[in-house]
């Protein structure tokens, strides 16, 4: 009796120590703002660096109970994830929407494409699904940093596949990128300790 | 052990802890030198690869289109609609020019943004294996002879696919 007791102690010690872990709010945002977790992913195009986070729904719900803000905490869904990719030059110091340009009312044709033509080029993949983009947004900032945001949204089908971002910046020409997500590391997503 | 036995002894290993510092000094300093196959990279890379089936497929529907237009003219000839067999040439000639002016330049927007992309990965794994020097073999004589150990083709081709899936 004595060895099945000590059995399920070690048993049960071992699968809690191999379930997903709960963390608080702030240290889910540490959490999944350390590249080492997987869910950072960056390339460098010819002088264009581009960091693509995935947030997961945790992130939005950790932001929510840190702000107190109970509207996003009661829209929050488990399904929602939402992308942001982060163009910056590799010199940190050229304004991405001059990089490169040859004449003067490029940055200009620029700001227009990532606000009305990105979101046509961005395919997002769930195993064998495609996703719809939804909200996407731009964000300039204008001189304070030389880089540029894009976020957008999107519903995921199921956790167990993975998710890969497919896009192209045609201001750049860069071609097309791929950021893939594995499923192994979706499934090891922390949950919040409330 | 008189005294002079001493001294070499002392001298012998006084020596041997400078060369063995002497070659370990070299050995820091030496430059990891490798060497790839450009043309083989180049082919194998995805990328390349999916634009190469992008070519193909815009190349058979411009085939198509000049064909049916080819079928035209000849229908029109043998009705002998010289004027309009005549225009509909003009036409042909003027799409066909186009077409391969646009398919030249979409080739090297193309290859421009391949090797962009294999410089890139190039530089990243370089820096991941501590490479010093890599060589790039184009069989333009650039490069005329290296041992086989020092190819690493294959491994730069795995890492710029793999980087490529996003992975």
């Amino acid at each position: 009796m004595q060895v099945n007791k000590f059995l399920v102690l070690g048993l049960s010690l071992l699968f809690i120590g191999c379930s997903k872990s709960n963390l608080s709010p702030k240290e889910m945002i540490t959490w999944l703002e350390d590249k080492e977790n997987g869910l950072i992913k960056q390339e460098i195009i010819d002088g264009a660096k581009y960091t693509v986070t995935l947030h997961p729904s945790q992130y939005l719900e950790a932001r929510a109970i840190i702000e107190n803000d109970s509207f996003m905490l009661a829209n929050c869904n488990d399904q929602n994830c939402s992308i942001i990719v982060k163009m910056e030059p590799t010199d940190n110091q050229t304004q991405f929407l001059k990089l490169g340009v040859v004449q003067k009312e490029e940055p200009f044709g620029r700001i227009n494409y990532y606000m009305n033509g990105f979101q046509n080029d961005i395919k997002i993949l769930n195993g064998d699904d495609t996703l719809t983009v939804e909200n996407l947004i731009y964000e300039r900032l204008y001189n304070v940093s030389p880089a540029q945001l894009i976020l957008f949204g999107f519903k995921v089908k199921n956790f167990n596949n993975s998710i890969k971002v497919i896009f192209e910046d045609r201001a750049i020409n860069t071609g097309k990128m791929q950021f893939e997500f594995s499923s192994d590391v979706l499934t090891s997503i922390p949950r919040i300790k409330i | 052990m008189n005294r002079l036995h001493k001294n070499i002894l002392a001298l012998s290993l006084l020596i041997s802890l400078i060369s063995l510092g002497v070659t370990m000094k070299l050995l820091m300093n030496e430059k990891k030198t490798y060497f790839i196959n450009n043309g083989k990279l180049y082919e194998g890379f995805t990328l390349k690869v999916e634009y190469e089936n992008q070519l193909k497929n815009l190349r058979i529907q411009r085939k198509n289109m000049l064909d049916s237009v080819e079928l035209t003219i000849r229908q029109l000839s043998a009705q002998s609609r010289e004027e309009e067999s005549k225009v509909a040439q003009e036409y042909y000639f003027e799409k066909a020019k186009k077409f391969e002016e646009e398919e030249a330049s979409l080739l090297d927007e193309y290859n421009a943004q391949i090797w962009k992309r294999l410089n890139q990965y190039a530089i990243e794994f370089c820096k991941e294996r501590n490479i010093d020097i890599m060589f790039g073999a184009n069989g333009s004589g650039t490069l005329l002879h290296a041992s086989e150990s020092m190819d690493l083709t294959n491994d730069l081709l795995a890492y710029s696919n793999k980087k490529y899936a996003g992975k």
